[in-house]
């Protein structure tokens, strides 16, 4: 089972994925942020930070600053505001 | 769009982000896409979703940024240009043109997903068969499993996606 290109695979299991992510109901989705203390409600709610609000968030940084490490520096130019929330 | 639809937006974006360049985030993709739908230059079609709308444009704009990366230059507003003209790919994913640095960030993020799953094998084994395009019959044959329990596998898998989408930092 492993004759398919890796770029290919993956882009396969991401679609498939995006599928059910598509059919989950809201029920589903607001359990499982319940399950987590993720309250979406709350005004400044993590749950939310960088989809309505345009602070990057940490995990997205700190991927950047990881890999922006390992390729020897990234020169693309995009506003990035500041002022994330903490993590939980 | 509600709450929950915002989140499963924030889900979407963290999912296709493991397929982006390394140095775009997935806010990057979403407000790129956000963007794309508010200046109008990516119109809804009639019957489809807004979040599954969003999902299809944020798909495109990954595209567009491999291509970005792999032309290796400054080209991002012709590029965007270009999106205006195509639609919401569906069925069989693009095939991405060979990349090595692609392959790697998909074989990385492969592991990363199968990491989710490391005391699920039935997950891990559909996650393989995803991966490899296979029917539902064809996975429930390969994997001896009954449709009750590939059903209930696949929920399995999407509430992990859910819970690592909406965890910050992203397992």
């Amino acid at each position: 089972m492993n004759r398919t290109r890796p770029e290919l695979g993956f882009e396969r299991l991401l679609r498939s994925l995006e599928r059910d992510l598509l059919e989950a109901t809201d029920a589903e989705i607001l359990t499982v942020a319940n399950e987590l203390g993720i309250k979406p409600g709350m005004k400044g709610s993590i749950a939310l930070i960088g989809v309505i609000s345009t602070a990057r968030p940490k995990d997205a940084r700190q991927k950047s600053a990881r890999q922006t490490n390992k390729v020897g520096g990234s020169s693309r130019s995009r506003g990035r505001p500041k002022g994330d929330e903490p993590a939980t | 769009m509600t709450e929950a639809d915002l989140m499963r937006l924030k889900v979407l974006a963290r999912l296709q982000a493991r397929g982006l360049p390394p140095h775009i985030g997935w806010s990057d993709l979403l407000q790129e896409a956000f963007a794309r739908v508010l200046d109008g230059s990516r119109r809804q079609p009639d019957g489809v979703p807004v979040v599954a709308f969003v999902a299809g444009v944020m798909r495109s704009i990954k595209e567009y940024y491999w291509r970005e990366a792999r032309r290796g230059t400054r080209q991002r507003q012709k590029l965007l240009a270009e999106l205006e003209s195509t639609g919401i790919e569906e069925g069989e994913p693009f095939d991405p043109q060979p990349s090595p640095e692609r392959r790697a960030i998909a074989i990385q993020e492969m592991e990363a997903i199968n990491e989710l799953f490391e005391d699920d094998p039935q997950a891990q084994q559909i996650i393989s068969a995803l991966y490899e395009g296979l029917t539902v019959e064809e996975t429930c044959t390969l994997c001896g499993l009954s449709k009750t329990d590939y059903d209930s596998t696949r929920t399995r898998i999407r509430r992990a996606l859910i819970k690592a989408g909406l965890r910050t930092p992203q397992p």
